[in-house]
């Protein structure tokens, strides 16, 4: 339904001493999203993954690369002839409060997209606020109000129903959670669990965390430095990480109970900007397994199970030659 | 919104002080009328610089014309300059600001160095060029005091603008379907409007200065309008003979008018921000 | 170390004062880690701010007891309390960034404490500031003195502050969400960090946050806030094998287990705004075991067990 081929955003930057370089906030990014599926995409800040949406949508021009929607190209389509394919991708924004028009009524808002695009009059999409308020469980009197009046919760269902309105078939989720408070969190996530059930939606799901990804995700895919790393059913991924960097992002996520174990797997220091980045592997400064192997070729994303595909050079060499055994915290024989 | 004005206005009475001064002046320029007891123009040489007294509450000028009579006809015009020349001012620099802001590019770039231009050369001496260009009445007096502030208007809705246009917000109304105009109109304007309002109060008086500086200096309307500027310059070679009265009316006048509008200007900020209740 | 005993604050507000904290108590046992545990507007940082006396208006603190080793805080000049503040007890803050001053290279604020607090001579304090960057774990210690806030990473940033928080060797540090704005990889490099320094320090620690897995991860006691009550205490171990609160349970139910494909249950309704805390206890309309009082009397603490406290009228009929 969604494909994204070689999807780029370069910026211009300027280097030490005025050299003119490019930051690589994605780098050649494939993905692909069918109906009624989840794809959840994790990184941390810096990892190009917020721009990866905002590049499908079109918010942002991408450097290169093609985006098409059941077969229609989004990608250098004149922006006018965009909104038919606008109405079919929505997004809901990280922070509620912001996203939304603090001057405008909320309902107001949300049947905006229902007249401008042209589902109904500006007079029928006002009755139509009424059922997506109830969809996403607000009460229909919310409509009059600003959205400072509201808590976070109803804000982000303000913004869920609103994305809901021009009935699109993808959505995507920027971190919908990430500013709401843990009991309303959880809300939030059955509410759009509920919505795809019902509407077949396709959602792609920004997220750096990884447990609200496990539980949405039909598939992962773990972006660092504006490369995907690794890829596959979630399940599988989080049974069985391949990619260093999973591995981190895995073993970082706080215990459930203080009993609990768990193995640790460190990086060192912070992820530097890719800024004219090497064509090897960009982990290689930070990763706790790395060997001097690993610089000889390019870390490229490359199948190595039904579904699954990894940027590793290490773990594709030790995989394919048989001797990778699938110890939580430790690839291969090294750490 | 209401009930939040009077909060605000309770918590904060410097305010209601600026907002009482503008009504009894207002009230009192549109009641002229009925108000005055002689008609502004009443030139009696017979009664002429007649000190305060019961008959002539500010005394009379050298035409015999009741100075206090004359202070309420004048409200009217200065009112009238004022928010003139705000009104032509706002709209036009804000639309200039938000072309510039929205656009971006060369329009922008021209847009601003335009402004710039305005701005190069000090308000009042830029205001008295237009003003003497135009020649001397009181609808030139008007576009010559809002020329001036146009860049000012212009400079602030494209410095909010660049702000709010990231926001968001405005992402999210591309998405929802707006097209372009749409989003600037609906969206990120009425999102830039708050400094805007504040600075029409605070400009609002500095309106009134100016256009009385113009009329003192003999650029703005003529004698014998009951202009308050006008009739301070009347009455200034008198003060050393001790007819101080004249001059001295109208001018406390500018001075409250200029005063109640910054004061307003001030509470307008605390009232307007969505986000400091 | 640290006993807070009926802590009360209040907003002075438009419409009257209302208060936030209600009688909140608790004490900070040496050397341990304690969790005070809520979502936004429960009044935790609260707390931590009237416990440093750092509050401003329209917040007021109207009643209760703070003391430090037996000092009552409430009762110090505010020439005293600043001594108190870095000395006795030192605080870390969410945004680390936003906490520094970026006027200033990190180099001057921190031997600008140093020579304050432990009146070093120039040259040792940036001895020791090094030393002390070095201690949290920053690489290049030399480096990161002459750099601003601004040219620090986020982490590096939050282990700046630590670094000024330890300066003056403290015996109690208050952690306000040290970690939530930080990422996941560099969140566990911190907690780490900060494991491993209260081990080292023997550093009483208050741990405030919103994430019961950071309690999970460093706490041993732990106080779950509710709308400006403490309404459950207990070890973090006995917490979580046996949450009593109705609260404490939904937001264990509310999170969604590592690895977990079961759906997360939500706590129905939202956090209450101070000025509409309903009356009684005030979970009762977001509880599942409100019952005939809930709404008119405000529950007292109960035992659980020994050193397991709760505030709930039910918490018998939910408690597995």
């Amino acid at each position: 339904m969604l494909r994204v081929d070689g999807l780029e955003k370069r910026y211009p930057v300027r280097g030490a001493a005025g050299r003119r370089q490019q930051l690589h906030a994605v780098d050649g990014v494939d993905l692909e999203i069918a109906a009624g599926e989840t794809l959840g995409l994790v990184g941390e800040s810096g990892s190009g993954k917020s721009t990866t949406g905002r590049c499908i949508l079109r918010f942002e021009e991408p450097s290169g690369g093609r985006v098409t929607l059941d077969g229609v190209s989004v990608t250098g389509t004149r922006e006018a002839q965009l909104r038919p394919l606008r109405r079919k991708m929505q997004m809901v924004y990280q922070d509620p409060l912001d996203s939304l028009n603090p001057r405008m009524p909320i309902g107001r808002q949300i049947a905006e997209p229902i007249w401008l695009f042209g589902l109904a009059t500006r007079h029928e999409s006002d009755r139509r606020v009424g059922e997506l308020l109830d969809l996403v469980g607000l009460p229909a009197e919310l409509a009059h109000r600003y959205p400072h009046q509201l808590s976070g919760g109803q804000q982000q269902r303000v913004a869920i129903a609103r994305a809901l309105a021009p009935e699109p078939s993808f959505l995507i989720l920027d971190e919908p959670t990430a500013s709401l408070d843990v009991s309303v969190q959880a809300q939030i996530v059955r509410l759009l669990a509920e919505i795809q059930a019902r509407r077949r939606l396709a959602y792609l799901l920004i997220s750096h965390d990884l447990a609200l990804v496990g539980v949405l995700a039909h598939r992962v895919a773990v972006m660092y430095l504006g490369q995907i790393v690794e890829l596959g059913a979630t399940d599988e991924v989080f049974a069985r990480p391949a990619h260093p960097y999973t591995r981190a992002l895995l073993s970082a996520a706080p215990k459930d109970t203080p009993d609990q174990e768990r193995t640790r797997v460190f990086l060192v220091g912070e992820p530097a900007a890719a800024i004219d980045p090497p064509e090897t592997c960009r982990l290689h400064p930070r990763c706790p397994f790395a060997a001097p192997s690993c610089l000889e070729r390019p870390a490229e994303l490359q199948g190595f199970a039904p579904g699954r595909a990894v940027r590793c050079v290490r773990f594709l060499d030790e995989h394919l030659g048989g001797t990778w055994t699938w110890v939580p915290g430790s690839p291969g024989t090294g750490a | 919104m209401v009930a939040e004005a009077t909060y605000l206005l309770r918590r904060n009475p410097i305010t209601l002080v600026g907002l009482l001064l503008l009504v009894v002046i207002a009230v009192a320029s549109l009641a002229a009328p009925l108000l005055a007891p002689y008609p502004p123009l009443g030139t009696d040489p017979a009664d002429a610089l007649q000190p305060p007294s019961a008959r002539h509450l500010m005394g009379t000028d050298e035409f015999g014309e009741d100075v206090w009579s004359r202070v309420l006809w004048g409200g009217r015009i200065d009112l009238m300059i004022a928010l003139g020349a705000v009104a032509i001012a706002l709209v036009s620099g804000c639309a200039l600001g938000a072309l510039a802001g929205f656009s971006g590019g060369w329009v922008d770039e021209v847009v601003m160095r335009a402004m710039d231009v305005l701005q190069a050369f000090p308000s009042f001496i830029l205001a008295m060029g237009i003003a003497a260009a135009l020649g001397p009445s009181l609808r030139n007096l008007i576009v010559s005091v809002a020329l001036i502030n146009v860049a000012v208007y212009a400079r602030l809705m494209r410095a909010r603008l660049l702000v709010v246009k990231h926001a968001p917000y405005a992402v999210a109304a591309r998405g929802a379907g707006n097209p372009p105009w749409r989003v600037l109109l609906v969206h990120l304007i009425p999102n830039c409007l708050t400094p805007i309002f504040v600075q029409s109060s605070l400009q609002s008086g500095w309106a009134i200065l100016t256009a009385a500086g113009l009329s003192f200096i003999g650029l703005g309307v003529r004698v014998p309008t009951p202009e308050w500027g006008v009739m301070v310059a009347m009455g200034v070679a008198r003060i050393n003979a001790g007819e101080w009265w004249v001059s001295f009316y109208p001018g406390v006048c500018i001075a409250l008018a200029v005063m109640g509008f910054n004061l307003v200007g001030d509470g307008l900020q605390d009232l307007l921000d969505p986000q400091r209740r | 170390m640290l006993d807070v005993r009926g802590l009360r604050v209040a907003f002075h507000t438009r419409n009257g004062v209302v208060p936030a904290l209600h009688g909140v108590t608790f004490s900070l046992p040496p050397g341990t880690v304690t969790g005070l545990v809520g979502e936004s507007g429960c009044g935790k940082t609260l707390t931590a701010l009237a416990i440093m006396r750092l509050l401003r208006p329209p917040a007021e603190i109207q009643g209760g007891d703070v003391r430090l080793e037996g000092r009552d805080l409430r009762a110090l000049a505010e020439r005293q309390m600043a001594r108190v503040r870095g000395e006795g007890i030192a605080m870390i803050f969410q945004q680390p960034r936003a906490s520094l001053n970026p006027v200033f290279p990190v180099a001057a604020q921190l031997v600008h404490v140093l020579r304050l607090h432990r009146g070093l001579s120039r040259g040792a304090a940036r001895a020791e500031g090094e030393a002390l960057l070095a201690r949290v774990g920053l690489a290049r210690p030399d480096a990161v003195m002459r750099a601003y806030p601004h040219q620090l990473s986020g982490g590096m940033c939050q282990r700046v502050m630590i670094a000024l928080a330890l300066a003056c060797r403290p015996r109690v540090l208050l952690a306000d969400e040290p970690t939530t704005a930080l990422d996941v990889t560099v969140q566990l490099q911190i907690v780490e960090l900060l494991r491993g320094l209260q081990r080292e320090f023997g550093l009483t620690v208050l741990l405030i946050t919103h994430d019961l897995g950071l309690v999970a991860e460093m706490c041993d006691h732990v106080h779950v806030m509710y709308a400006g009550r403490i309404v459950e205490s207990a070890t973090a171990a006995a917490l979580f094998r046996r949450p009593a609160h109705p609260y404490t349970r939904g937001l264990m139910a509310a999170r969604v287990g590592t690895g977990s494909r079961a759906l997360p249950t939500g706590i129905p309704g939202r956090v209450p705004a101070l000025a509409e805390t309903p009356s009684g206890c005030p979970f009762h309309p977001r509880c599942p075991l409100a019952g005939p009082g809930c709404a008119e009397r405000d529950p007292d603490s109960e035992a659980v067990e020994a050193g397991h406290a709760v505030r709930c009228h039910y918490w018998r009929s939910g408690v597995a």
